[in-house]
């Protein structure tokens, strides 16, 4: 079979993408009728800046949603003879179907990886942005609130995670040998803790 | 002034301190060791031998003593073997010709230590790669913070108008693509066959010694375009927010030509809030150092970086770690300074 050109690359991509389209015309068409009774959300459909960028988050929410139905292979599986295949190339033995974006040096599909993916970043990002959020909160509160020793302790202690480069500690962290000793699971429990008092506070705040 | 700055050095020391032995810490731990010691003596070693040339060479004591003897205050490490005499020793590898060496070998004393990887003295390998960095740096920065100032002052001087929206969504793009993007993207369209722009080298290897206009130029836009983003919009925020100010106004209204307004009314006080994005940068520019420089093979700091916590060379990691950490502690100093000086609002108290 002839390998396709950018152009049918292009629309089969777009075709692919279907699901996330129809998905993505609803919400905002809707959103935008109602947008006068949707309060802040409502407002994002007032601006052009609002507008692209909620499209292009909700675009990639959508495709982690329907990553299923998106994909054209499945992304964990070998085609021997597809290893670095430029974009376009025919699966070898199945009739119609494609690597869209190519091969990887594994002979895994590029396109079905990348939707695939945006679950991944999707449960991570997110999840991480909160842990951080919620930690400085509840360190940063207390030492705003009691202030003197409190205070420098905890500022002493922000200032040496700042100054930790990020890929110093990456590099230490991201070691199977670190995995043995249980400095991982022990960090999880320690982060744990936040959200939960966080939480607390958050009841005690409201409730009491 | 004197003693803002006596404290903050104490400052400094006390934080350097504690990051070291939180790096020291986490590369001594037990599976750390066994690996250094299958790595450095035998692949094959049983669990036995691995304990007992641990224990040889010292690396079983109290962590808290072991730290000790790296920074020097505490005796290095002696073993005598009880059967033929020979002598295991820390500071062994600093021996002269008459094989005596010093008791104490430590950063107080100015010896790093030896680098199981690269088969030499810390320091002097740490040097090296420093230099290269350095040059590395210095193009970047020679590229970035003019282009970043021009951009930014440009963009800041009409907010709104049609040059603002253009160079506003440049600066934007650049500091939405990482530097591991922009990089596999600039090698695959100016130094590969895809494109047949084969402008650049994809490789700065070569760039160590001889630097050229070829095989430089990729690494040093890879990096600089990264901050130039970044910092060309903290220059047209402050800009943007000096140009609404009383006297700029005043100023106009007293006709003088918008290019006076701008360059001499306006310009030295927008030029405050950057210094300090700038300086910030630096610790950001030392993640970018470390990608960039393994995506062109460029063996500097951040190549050694990568090496040393892959190898588990703890004393190379441990001498790259208090680097990363005084530039960090150095350039925040700097521009608190800096800031004094700048800004006549703002006084240490």
């Amino acid at each position: 079979m002839e390998p396709l050109t950018w152009t049918q690359i292009i629309i089969q991509m777009l075709i692919q993408f279907t699901p996330v389209w129809i998905a993505m015309a609803i919400i905002m068409v809707a959103s935008s009728i109602f947008r006068e009774r949707l309060g802040l959300y409502g407002r994002l459909y007032g601006s052009r800046v609002g507008l692209i960028g909620f499209s292009i988050v909700l675009f990639w929410v959508l495709t982690a949603i329907f990553a299923d139905m998106i994909i054209t292979a499945d992304p964990l599986v070998q085609v021997s003879g597809m290893k670095n295949k430029v974009p376009g190339t025919p699966v070898r033995g199945l009739e119609g179907e494609f690597y869209l974006l190519g091969g990887d040096n594994l002979a895994r599909d590029v396109f079905s990886r990348m939707v695939m993916g945006a679950r991944n970043v999707l449960s991570i990002a997110p999840a991480a942005t909160a842990f951080a959020f919620m930690a400085g909160i509840t360190l940063g509160l207390p030492a705003a609130y009691f202030g003197k020793r409190l205070d420098t302790i905890l500022s002493f202690i922000s200032n040496l995670v700042l100054a930790f480069p990020v890929i110093l500690l990456f590099y230490l962290l991201v070691t199977p040998e670190i995995r043995v000793t249980g400095i991982p699971t022990i960090m999880a429990a320690v982060l744990f803790l936040f959200p939960i008092v966080f939480l607390v506070l958050l009841f005690q705040s409201r409730f009491f | 002034m004197l003693t803002f700055l006596i404290k903050r050095l104490g400052l400094m020391a006390l934080t350097s301190l504690c990051l070291t032995f939180v790096v020291f810490f986490l590369t001594n731990l037990e599976p750390n060791l066994e690996k250094l010691a299958k790595t450095e003596a035998n692949n094959r070693m049983t669990d036995a031998e691995v304990v007992n040339w641990l224990d040889q060479h010292g690396y079983h004591q109290n962590v808290f003593l072991r730290y000790g003897e790296w920074l020097g205050v505490v005796p290095g490490w002696v073993y005598t073997d009880q059967e033929d005499g020979s002598v295991i020793a820390r500071c062994k590898y600093l021996a002269d010709d008459d094989g005596n060496y010093p008791t104490f070998c430590g950063v107080f004393q100015g010896k790093l230590g030896y680098t199981t990887l690269f088969q030499g003295r810390v320091e002097e390998i740490i040097f090296k790669r420093l230099t290269l960095t350095g040059k590395l740096m210095g193009f970047v920065m020679l590229l970035m913070v003019p282009t970043a100032l021009i951009i930014g002052v440009l963009a800041g001087m009409r907010e709104g108008s049609r040059t603002d929206r253009t160079l506003s969504t440049f600066s934007i793009i650049t500091t939405a693509t990482p530097e591991y993007v922009s990089g596999v993207v600039f090698i695959s369209i100016f130094a590969s066959a895809a494109f047949g722009l084969k402008w650049f080298n994809g490789t700065a290897t070569s760039a160590m010694d001889n630097a050229t206009f070829a095989n430089f130029t990729l690494p040093v836009i890879t990096i600089a375009l990264y901050g130039v983003g970044y910092i060309a919009r903290m220059t047209r925020a402050s800009m943007t927010e000096v140009m609404t100010a009383q006297y700029i106004r005043t100023a106009r209204l007293k006709g003088v030509s918008f290019r006076n307004i701008v360059i001499k009314h306006a310009l030295r006080n927008a030029l405050i809030a950057p210094f300090t994005v700038i300086m910030l940068q630096f610790p950001w520019l030392l993640t970018g150092v470390v990608i960039v420089e393994t995506l062109f093979n460029y063996k500097g700091f951040g190549w050694t970086l990568i090496q040393a916590a892959g190898n588990n060379d703890i004393e190379l990691l441990l001498a790259c770690s208090i680097v990363a950490v005084l530039v960090v502690l150095v350039t925040q100093l700097i521009s608190d300074i800096g800031y004094v000086f700048l800004n006549p609002k703002i006084r240490v108290s």
